[in-house]
């Protein structure tokens, strides 16, 4: 844990006061400040998504385990979104409102285009995270403790939260949210590496993103720096804390100490 | 009797239905993201129609557009490179699995620790490649190939970065794991099989493990197909080649009703068949753990 | 196969610890090639540890080991460390056979019968269906293209008990072979061991087990026990002691009475759902006061009748009378919750599953459990932790058992938890669902006195789904076999 805490340091560090005027690593502070605001803003993206992500699907897994009818439902609509590419989703989301972004004051358009891809990036990780919670919840419910605690008199309402409340779905439910933080951090910054190549035209993204500035600096890397004026490390520094934070994530993920029963 | 069940399931139910009814949805939720008026959504369901029977009325502002163009796009570059992404992911996970459950093996059965620690070594390389994001990876591809690289290497950067690949070994690491603790493994164990360290071939410990896990893996891999598809379009923006999602996105840019419609059908049927083709395999390899999984 | 003519197995100063605990340390072991031989002892006392060790099934980290062992004449331990894969795969290709204890787990549940046995025991296709055809009254070919989950349990130990057997090797192992197996499946296993395995197809064969009617009814060359951490040859086998069996002095009318009782399940199919039958036309009375036994193979309806009683289950048709009221009537579904005319029953019925681990909060301690439990039974009064004590005390389980938490205590300790929590809780009727078989004979005549005593002060009813001799010789008082009462009535 202590690996990820380090690994995932950098967008903590993002909202450091005054960081984005102090440029390290020789860049620029245009660039710097760029890189700074980016990390700010999809560390927002994350933790808006999480948080609203693990809010539904706990709310989703209670009720398909209480009642049976509202579990299928939702298990098809979420196949159903799962069955579609979750870049696609994103830019379904995202396109028909990019000229209406584009027109509108920054700040505004910022904070609209961070909820339009905070939309796009919940529905599209609901189906595993759902998945996550309802699966050993069920286990726990239909294999383990029904017939015990029905005896004694416990609801199928109360038995489930009593459940939920345990360590074994305390841990499944980290588990989904690291699930979900790497969706979406994926997802944050493929979206913005399309956006910035494919919608030149139509501006930048209106809330920025790792992903695009990598996209915007793609060339550094292959370009002398006295004829382009910028340095591989505008490639480079994005992308290593991106691997950092993505690393983060496996590792707790990959974590076997699971509470069992 | 079994198999034109599944025929009907799969083929006219999931994959036809869901490609027909998925991408009149997705135009309504876009027409409706857009705010356009009723005449619209007729007018798509006309184009729709005109598509999906090769009509030569079908056609798009720009010249020489048409639907034979959106299709070829999607069979002669979607398509093949999902299949070669979903080989590249098996092999993957195979080939992970195996080391992982064989050193996890000797290690619990023969105090061989050295191999556990290599396998970690291993897997922390292969984490970091998964940690790295998938346009990283492809531009580094376009740093030694430029704008032409092989189709090989770009189904096999899909999935070695990016996660998906080791979304996929992962999953099959754990459930070989919890395979190694139960009985009939013991009692397999006891027959004096090979391990089986780098590929579960059959009689090996690993092959008996992943014989066992198969069921739950390929309907795993066949859910992993739509995540490929979203890799591959983002390959295809820096390489700027004519697949389909390139195609996607510049008929939601330029707001293209017939486009979009063409192109997200296709995607959608590309997306179907490819996870009928798995689900095949199960159903050939496992007919009841099918029967069962549905 | 080995054509070694040395002792298949040779154990010298050979020990194990667990933890600092020792678990036997053995001077000589060296059966005698081709014989049979037998290791009793307690529930407990690390009999199955040792078979495990000796067919190299013993988890390296776990435990500590010393001295050395030889199987088919190769190495296998040496000064304590454990030869190579490669070593052991040559002596597991000389030829050992290891049947596990949960013997409906040996198979591969994502494999056919018919490849389980392929894998297991290519050679022996003839065999196998000759043997389950005599001894079990079973066609294999009706079984093979099936899966294990879609054979029922009984059928399902059959079938693999004998493809297990049925693979060629010198070295045989059975750990704790009767554990889950029902009554006829027990004789008839009997009958094949003695007929066609112990001494008759030169194989060595190394056996543990804890029931002493079962080794007595086979013919076993040599008989070991393992006490004091030490193997020590036996004679002759020492007689089963038990309790006297408590004396029915119950009388009058029956307390609980099931009348053309039906239990239904839907069973999913590929085109939706069917509704199956569990069980139709169960009729049978119990009486207050006395103890009742349910046997049958597994698979035939006792834990879906236990579940019908509690109300836990949908589709049950027929009446339940308990204290003149219709449980079904009162309950015809189960929704989650209970209606209010069931409520009281609530307290009234109470139930020890065969996993007592669930029968407590995953996260709290024990006496945090038990005092959610009561707040729900009885939610007016306090919970008497004075009583239960005594109840804890009369099966010797310490207090310490208060503050810990379930997944700290062994499945013995748990399971006899369990017991005193439902006697606490003061029951007009108990249901026990196969609840031995975790404790050993000495400790279960403990536990057994202790319900008795219960039984007698409070009338209760006693119903018992056992697959063990022991308990129908020494507690229950009527055996009823449960698919002669859903054919007829009792």
């Amino acid at each position: 844990m202590t690996a990820a805490i380090l690994l995932i340091s950098p967008m903590i560090a993002a909202w450091l006061p005054q960081l984005e005027k102090t440029p390290l690593f020789g860049l620029s502070i245009v660039y710097w400040a760029g890189l700074v605001k980016s990390f700010r803003q999809v560390s927002i993206t994350l933790l808006a998504t999480v948080a609203i992500t693990a809010i539904i699907t706990v709310v989703i897994g209670y009720f398909s385990i209480l009642w049976w009818f509202f579990g299928k439902t939702f298990r098809s609509i979420l196949d159903v979104i799962e069955s579609i590419p979750s870049i696609l989703i994103a830019l379904f989301c995202y396109a028909p409102v990019s000229v209406m972004l584009a027109k509108n004051p920054e700040s505004s358009s910022a904070i609209l285009s961070l909820m339009v891809f905070i939309f796009a990036a919940v529905i599209t990780s609901l189906p595993e995270a759902v998945r996550g919670i309802t699966l050993p919840l069920a286990e726990l419910y239909h294999r383990k403790y029904s017939v015990s605690f029905r005896a004694y008199g416990f609801t199928k309402a109360g038995i489930l939260l009593i459940l939920l409340n345990s360590k074994a779905m305390r841990d499944a439910l980290k588990r989904s949210c690291a699930a979900i933080l790497l969706k979406t951090l994926v997802l944050d910054c493929s979206f913005g590496f399309i956006i910035q190549i494919g919608m030149g035209s139509y501006g930048t993204p209106a809330h920025m993103s790792p992903g695009a500035l990598i996209a915007a600096n793609r060339d550094a890397i292959f370009t002398a720096i006295e004829r382009s004026g910028r340095s591989p490390i505008m490639f480079w520094l994005p992308s290593a804390l991106l691997v950092m934070i993505s690393l983060s994530l496996l590792i707790v993920l990959s974590n076997k100490k699971e509470a069992t029963v | 009797m079994r198999f034109i069940r599944f025929l009907l399931k799969e083929l006219v139910f999931r994959a036809i239905l869901f490609t027909v009814f998925g991408t009149m949805a997705l135009t309504a939720l876009y027409l409706f993201s857009i705010g356009a008026p009723a005449e619209d959504y007729t007018k798509a369901i006309k184009t729709f129609t005109l598509f999906i029977t090769f009509a030569p009325e079908f056609s798009s502002a720009q010249v020489g557009f048409s639907a034979q163009t959106i299709i070829a796009s999607g069979a002669a570059i979607t398509f093949p490179l999902a299949l070669g992404s979903l080989f590249f992911m098996t092999m993957i996970a195979l080939i992970s699995s195996s080391a992982s459950a064989s050193s996890r093996y000797l290690a619990g059965e023969h105090g061989r620790h050295f191999d556990a620690s290599v396998s970690g070594l291993i897997g922390m390389a292969a984490s970091v490649l998964s940690a790295t994001p998938l346009f990283v990876g492809f531009w580094l591809l376009y740093g030694f190939f430029g704008m032409n690289p092989p189709m090989i290497f770009i189904a096999l950067v899909t999935v070695l970065v990016g996660g998906a690949g080791w979304d996929a070994s992962r999953f099959l690491i754990m459930d070989m794991h919890r395979q190694i603790d139960s009985t009939h493994t013991m009692v397999y164990s006891m027959l004096g099989p090979s391990v089986g360290r780098f590929f579960p071939f059959p009689g090996t410990m690993s092959g008996y493990l992943l014989n066992s896990c198969a069921p739950r893996f390929i309907p795993y891999i066949a859910g992993k197909v739509p995540a490929i598809i979203g890799g591959i379009t983002i390959a295809e923006m820096v390489f700027s080649f004519p697949g389909l999602g390139r195609t996607l996105l510049e008929s939601l840019l330029t707001r293209n009703d017939e486009q979009l419609i063409a192109s997200v059908f296709v995607l959608l049927s590309v997306n179907a068949f490819v996870t009928f083709l798995v689900k095949t395999v199960l159903f050939v390899m496992y007919p009841r753990w099918y029967e069962k999984a549905i | 196969m080995s054509g070694a003519k040395s002792d298949p197995i040779k154990l010298t100063n050979f020990s194990v610890r667990l933890g600092s605990r020792l678990l036997f340390d053995i001077d000589e072991f060296a059966p005698v090639n081709g014989s049979s031989t037998v290791i009793i002892g307690a529930t407990g006392s690390g009999k199955s540890v040792l078979l495990k060790a000796i067919s190299g099934l013993l988890p390296t980290d776990a435990f500590s080991v010393k001295g050395n062992m030889e199987l088919h004449g190769f190495p296998a331990y040496i000064d304590g460390k454990k030869a190579g894969f490669n070593t052991w795969k040559k002596i597991r290709r000389a030829g050992i056979t290891f049947v596990p204890a949960e013997t409906a787990q040996a198979v591969n549940p994502a494999l056919s019968i018919e490849q389980n046995l392929n894998v297991i025991a290519p050679e022996a296709r003839e065999l196998v269906e000759s043997r389950l055809n005599t001894y079990f009254s079973l066609d294999f070919k009706k079984y093979a293209s099936k899966y294990p989950d879609e054979v029922s349990g009984g059928e399902l130990q059959r079938i693999t008990l004998i493809i297990l057997l049925s693979h060629k090797s010198d070295v045989l192992f059975l750990d704790e072979p009767t554990v889950n197996l029902d009554r006829q499946l027990r004789k008839r296993f009997v009958e094949f061991l003695n007929a066609e395995i112990l001494g008759k197809d030169g194989r060595t064969i190394l056996m543990v087990s804890h029931d002493l009617d079962f080794v007595r009814s086979l013919n076993m060359d040599n008989i070991i026990a393992l006490e004091n951490s030490g193997l020590k040859p036996m004679g002759k086998l020492p007689e089963t002691e038990g309790m006297a069996k408590p004396k029915d002095e119950s009388e009058g009318e029956a307390g609980l009475v099931l009348k053309k009782v039906s239990q239904g399940y839907l069973q999913r199919s590929l085109f939706g759902e069917r509704r199956t039958m569990a069980f139709t036309d169960l009729n049978v009375n119990f009486r207050p006061g006395h103890i009742y036994g349910i046997t049958g193979p597994s698979g035939c309806g006792k834990t879906s009748m236990i579940r019908l009683i509690l109300r836990l289950l949908d589709h049950s048709t027929g009446t339940v009378m308990l204290n003149g009221q219709d449980l079904i009537a009162l309950k015809p579904t189960e929704r989650g919750h209970d209606p209010l005319p069931f409520k009281p029953f609530r307290k009234k019925i109470a139930i020890v599953q065969q996993d007592s681990r669930f029968s407590f909060f995953p996260d709290l301690k024990i006496s945090a459990s038990l005092k959610k439990i009561h707040q729900v039974l009885s939610p007016t009064t306090e919970f008497d932790f004075a009583a239960l004590k005594q109840l804890m005390d009369k099966i010797h389980l310490g207090d310490a058992i208060l503050e810990s938490y379930p997944k700290s205590l062994s499945s013995g300790e748990m399971k006899r938890m369990d017991i005193v929590r439902v006697l606490a809780s003061r029951p007009e009727v108990i249901l026990l669902d196969e609840p031995f078989a975790h404790i050993d004979f000495e400790t279960r005549t403990l536990v057994m006195k202790a319900i008795s005593e219960y039984l007698a002060e409070s009338n209760a009813i006693l119903i018992v789904v056992t697959h063990e001799d022991f308990d129908l010789k020494y507690f229950i008082q009527t055996d009823y076999d449960f698919p002669s009462i859903i054919a007829g009535s009792a």
